[in-house]
């Protein structure tokens, strides 16, 4: 529970003088390899599910930044998620672009949409703005959902790329491992650095923030620009990974997956959203197999987390790690 | 024509009005997003179909009869959600009780799933309300008549409960400021398990009426509640006459907008919740 | 000693030989389902679920597919189109599964038809409406055996045009299902009958269920006909919304009209509405649908079965009869067999054109009438109209696939 003890995982602590959450390489390091390592054995089946963990591990930390350290509630974030996808998909099919372009534009095209529903949003606080990102993702879906002509309607649009871009199943995961990896990276770069703690601030306590010469406004915006752009880059590689998109991408079952799993991680985590998309994939997935009524079962799970482990999962391993890890 | 779109946007209203009065009541007292509105709003509506057979089918005195039972039934259900889940994360973030309200959707979803199973079911209006008033050869249904009468004496009801009894005054009080109730030596958990409990018997009285006027399934709470939030919303969370107002708006504004912009009527409804919020958010900043 | 040796080589390559030909024998049939069990279509889905069972033990017990028992392994894609492609995935890899079968969203069904390309596993949608996966990205092994969207609209032009009917309002939910099918109904219709007028288009949005608003703009326009493209609650609510502004005295109404909504509405749908449906169990004469019905009903409480239900039970019963005349599950064999054959289905007899493996299936069109044989009306003088009409031609196929392929 040291702050600054440099590790992955991290306080609810305020930020403090002297705050240098540095980045464990070795960690980071192990983790990509272990990764790899399991990418290149496993069979095709179990990389997709770690390519989907993956992916849903970006998407839900970038949600995170907004959720456990800009004091903001996003209930459209799948918006910015599924954007990164009809980026890349509408950017070749309707201008021509070539792929490698059409990637670029993707998570561009999120964090546009980022800065214009942001520059709404942050007009308002708590509850309001929950609501007002939930009335952008509504009209977000509607059109995506209509305009058939443009967006392919519920059929949506596929053909544009080819499915993981053509590679082995293992290429591709490590592709996905080496976005995701750098994108966390610059996510925690972005919360630990002097941009983080002013965000970190301004979601904390406003009104002081504000007395330091910090707008609550501006700081929220931009750390809703930088979320929305990070949700496009996972939103346009599970565009890639399935060689396709759907209004569901856009949809509030993606951002009620983002939440899920930000608040069974653990909020005011950085690692919430990683320990949340591996978990809650994993019961999804196996919920789902041998039981008809997975939603009943995802729900208890969630009373349970609210209820006895607020902290989630992250605050559950915190507490093992120092209980049999090194005392200092 | 427009006359008749209007008047029909106005009974839509009303109907929007019944379901978004107990969202927006528990929302002032108790601060809390209950996105589990709708679906007490289906197991009310499921009730209906369930226990209507039973108490003189057919008959209107029968249909209202179980209504208010239903109503009764889904605000015990209410109680029971507020006593042992949510009281528990009153003082915790706005998230946590988000998404325990979230998490209360998917368990009674599937519950409504396993008891009611997955096909569409409706429920029979009892022939005295079935027909229409034909004024001028427009056509007011009976039912819908009847739904503006269910709606104006909820409004007196809730109007005169929090204007003139104990109860109502201790309501009101809280709706304005939480912790001088506390101080007072009032028992906030009462104040909370009630208000919850009145707006559940809301949501329940509302699904059973919509039971016999459209079709209900497992899907109906995700119908309803984002639409009620946005009249909730518009009507600034809390206040119960900005709802009706907000209500008729939106009613209004949807049976106009398929006349002139058919594919932009929710858009409407949506620009018009942000124009609101935004416009009171400026005028906050500078009062 | 090298005698011996080669010996044991033989025998034990003769035996390899004869226990993997015993073992092939012994295999059974994989069949891999992927549908919306839960999520927006699981109440379209549970009979379809039901009657297919219903299919397999039939063909199991009549000693199964070319000499094979068939196996189905049951996956469900919660309607949605990621989910569902991968459970496709998983069943095509780890479960080895021979075919696809399933489907009820157009969604999923596009997001499994690039699978079942790139595995080259056959894929035989038994409950999707959609014409894109067969038509503008269809690939040798997807099939499709219930009528599409190009083939409804057509239909209902069909049957509009054999009606008194010179002014429509089309009442189409906000969706590609609901704008295709208006806009072929459309086109159809002004070459059948160009007299007809269309006064108003009203685009409910899906989901809607208080349609009151919609129903009086649609009479403001005095038409002599609506014609609804809604389904499940959308239906229910027009015809029970419809009733109290006298909707069936002031005009008729054409509209999708499926099993389920028969039963959920009972007396509440009045008489006189024209309704069309994919597969009505009480419209089909024929001893096999009889038989089936009553062998649905025992297993499950006296219920019926609903339009997909009947599609189901059909193409459980298309993909044995294709995988025995192929001799096996090799997907080319299995096309050429598929098309080279009729069968005999509750519908009557089906037969698939190699143009775009799409079954000519009839879509059926009548009147509703209270009925003395169950609890819910039917509709009676049903029209069938069969896929031989409705199939788009050639030239639509191809301008279709060459627009997709840009």
């Amino acid at each position: 529970m040291t702050p600054g003890d440099g590790t992955l995982r991290d306080s609810a602590s305020a930020p403090k003088r002297g705050d240098t959450y540095s980045i464990n390489w070795r960690l980071v390091l192990s983790v990509v390899v272990l990764q790899s390592i399991l990418l290149v054995v496993s069979p095709p089946l179990v990389v997709f599910a770690l390519i989907e963990v993956m992916i849903f591990a970006l998407y839900a930390s970038a949600l995170n930044l907004l959720l456990s350290f800009s004091g903001m509630v996003s209930f459209g974030h799948a918006v910015y998620f599924g954007l990164g996808a009809y980026g890349l998909a509408l950017s070749i099919t309707h201008f021509d672009f070539p792929i490698a372009l059409g990637i670029i534009a993707g998570p561009l095209v999120s964090a546009f949409f980022g800065l214009v529903y942001g520059i709404l949003c942050v007009q308002l606080t708590a509850i309001y703005a929950a609501m007002l990102t939930l009335a952008c993702a509504e009209v977000t879906f509607a059109v995506v959902f209509q305009w058939f002509d443009v967006t392919g309607g519920d059929s949506g649009i596929s053909g544009h790329v080819p499915t993981m871009l053509g590679l082995e199943p293992y290429q591709f995961g490590l592709v996905v491992l080496c976005v995701v990896t750098v994108a966390i990276l610059m996510l925690w770069r972005v919360v630990y650095s002097p941009l983080g703690l002013t965000i970190r601030a301004v979601g904390q306590n406003p009104a002081r923030a504000a007395a330091l010469g910090h707008g609550r406004k501006s700081v929220q915006l931009i750390a809703f620009v930088i979320s929305a752009f990070f949700s496009g880059v996972a939103g346009t590689l599970f565009g890639i990974f399935h060689g396709n998109v759907f209004p569901d991408y856009v949809g509030i079952l993606f951002t009620v997956d983002g939440l899920l799993m930000v608040v069974l991680g653990g909020l005011y985590s950085f690692g919430a959203g990683i320990y949340g998309a591996i978990v809650y994939k994993l019961l999804d997935n196996l919920a789902a197999h041998y039981f008809e009524y997975w939603q009943l079962v995802i729900g208890c799970i969630i009373v349970i987390v609210v209820l006895v482990s607020p902290s989630g999962i992250a605050g559950l391993v915190r507490r093992i790690v120092s209980r049999i890890g090194p005392r200092r | 024509m427009l006359f008749v779109q209007v008047l029909q946007g106005v009974m839509e209203g009303i109907f929007l009005f019944l379901i978004a009065s107990g969202l927006t009541l528990i929302f002032g007292v108790s601060r809390i997003v209950n996105f589990a509105h709708g679906s007490f709003y289906m197991v009310g509506a499921f009730l209906t179909y369930q226990i209507y057979p039973w108490i003189a089918e057919g008959t209107a005195l029968g249909f209202f009869a179980t209504i208010v039972i239903c109503g009764l039934l889904v605000a015990a259900l209410g109680l029971l959600f507020e006593i042992f889940l949510l009281r528990r994360v009153y003082h915790a973030e706005e998230l946590m009780q988000l998404v325990l309200t979230l998490a209360a959707v998917l368990i009674i979803r599937d519950a409504t799933k396993f008891i009611w199973g997955l096909d569409d079911v409706t429920v029979s209006l009892p022939d005295a309300l079935a027909g229409a008033a034909v004024v001028g050869g427009t056509y007011l249904p009976t039912y819908q008549l009847v739904m503006v009468g269910v709606g104006v004496v909820v409004l007196a009801a809730v109007w005169g409960f929090l204007k003139f009894t104990h109860a109502g005054i201790i309501l009101r009080a809280a709706t304005d400021d939480r912790g001088m109730v506390a101080l007072l030596g009032i028992n906030q958990a009462h104040v909370f398990s009630s208000v919850f409990a009145i707006g559940c018997f809301l949501a329940g009285i509302a699904g059973g009426f919509a039971a016999a006027f459209e079709s209900i399934n497992y899907l109906l709470d995700t119908r309803v509640i984002v639409l009620a939030f946005i009249v909730v919303v518009i009507g600034g969370l809390g206040n119960l006459y900005g709802a009706l107002y907000a209500s008729l708006a939106v009613g209004i504004l949807k049976a106009l907008g398929l006349l002139f912009a058919p594919r932009l009527s929710m858009v409407i409804i949506f620009l018009l919740m942000a124009v609101v919020l935004l416009i009171r958010s400026l005028r906050r900043t500078t009062e | 000693m090298h005698r011996r040796k080669l010996l044991q080589i033989s025998t034990a390559l003769a035996l390899a030989v004869g226990l993997g030909g015993a073992a092939q024998a012994a295999d059974p049939v994989k069949i891999g389902y992927v549908g919306g069990i839960s999520g927006a279509c699981g109440g379209l889905t549970h009979s379809a679920v039901k009657a297919m069972k219903i299919a397999l033990e039939e063909i199991n017990a009549a000693g199964g597919a070319a000499g094979r028992q068939v196996e189905v392994i049951w996956r469900d894609s919660k309607t949605k189109p990621d989910e569902g492609a991968k459970q496709a995935r998983d069943l095509i890899l780890t479960e080895k599964v021979d075919l696809l079968t399933g489907v009820c969203s157009s969604s999923v069904f596009m997001a499994i038809n690039p699978i079942s390309q790139q595995y080259g596993v056959p894929l035989i949608s038994a409950v999707s409406g959609t014409h894109k996966a067969t038509v503008d990205f269809g690939h040798p092994f997807v099939f499709q055996t219930q009528p599409h969207t190009l083939m409804e609209g057509k239909a209902l032009a069909e049957y509009a045009a054999q009606q008194n009917w010179n002014n429509i309002v089309t009442m189409g939910l906000d969706y590609e299902w609901g704008r295709t099918t208006v806009k072929v109904f459309t086109e159809e219709l002004a070459k059948l009958k160009p007299e007809v007028k269309i006064s108003k288009q009203l685009w409910p949005r899906i989901g809607e269920t208080n349609l009151t608003s919609y129903i009086t703009a649609a009479l403001a326009e005095e038409p002599d006909a609506i014609m609804g493209v809604l389904f499940g609650s959308g239906t229910n609510s027009l015809i029970k919304q419809g009733k109290s502004y006298g909707l069936l005295e002031r005009t008729k109404l054409l509209t999708f009209l499926s099993t389920e909504s028969y039963m959920s509405l009972g007396k509440d749908i009045p008489d006189g509405v024209h309704g069309w449906a994919r597969g009505p169990f009480y419209a089909l004469g024929s001893d096999k649908a009889k038989a089936f019905v009553e062998k649905y009903r025992n297993a499950h409480d006296g219920e019926y079965p609903n339009d997909w239900g009947m599609l189901g039970y059909d193409a459980m019963y298309i993909i044995a009869q294709g995988i025995d005349a192929a001799g096996g599950t090799d997907p080319e064999k299995f096309r050429q067999a598929l098309g080279s054959m009729t069968f005999d289905t509750m519908r009557g007899p089906l037969k698939m054109r190699m143009l775009d493996n799409t079954f000519n299936a009839p879509s059926y069109l009548g009147v509703t009438k209270m009925s003395d044989a169950y609890p819910f009306p039917t509709m009676s003088d049903v029209a069938v109209i069969s896929g031989d009409v409705t199939l788009p031609s050639e030239e639509t196929v191809k301008a279709l696939r060459a627009a997709a392929a840009k």
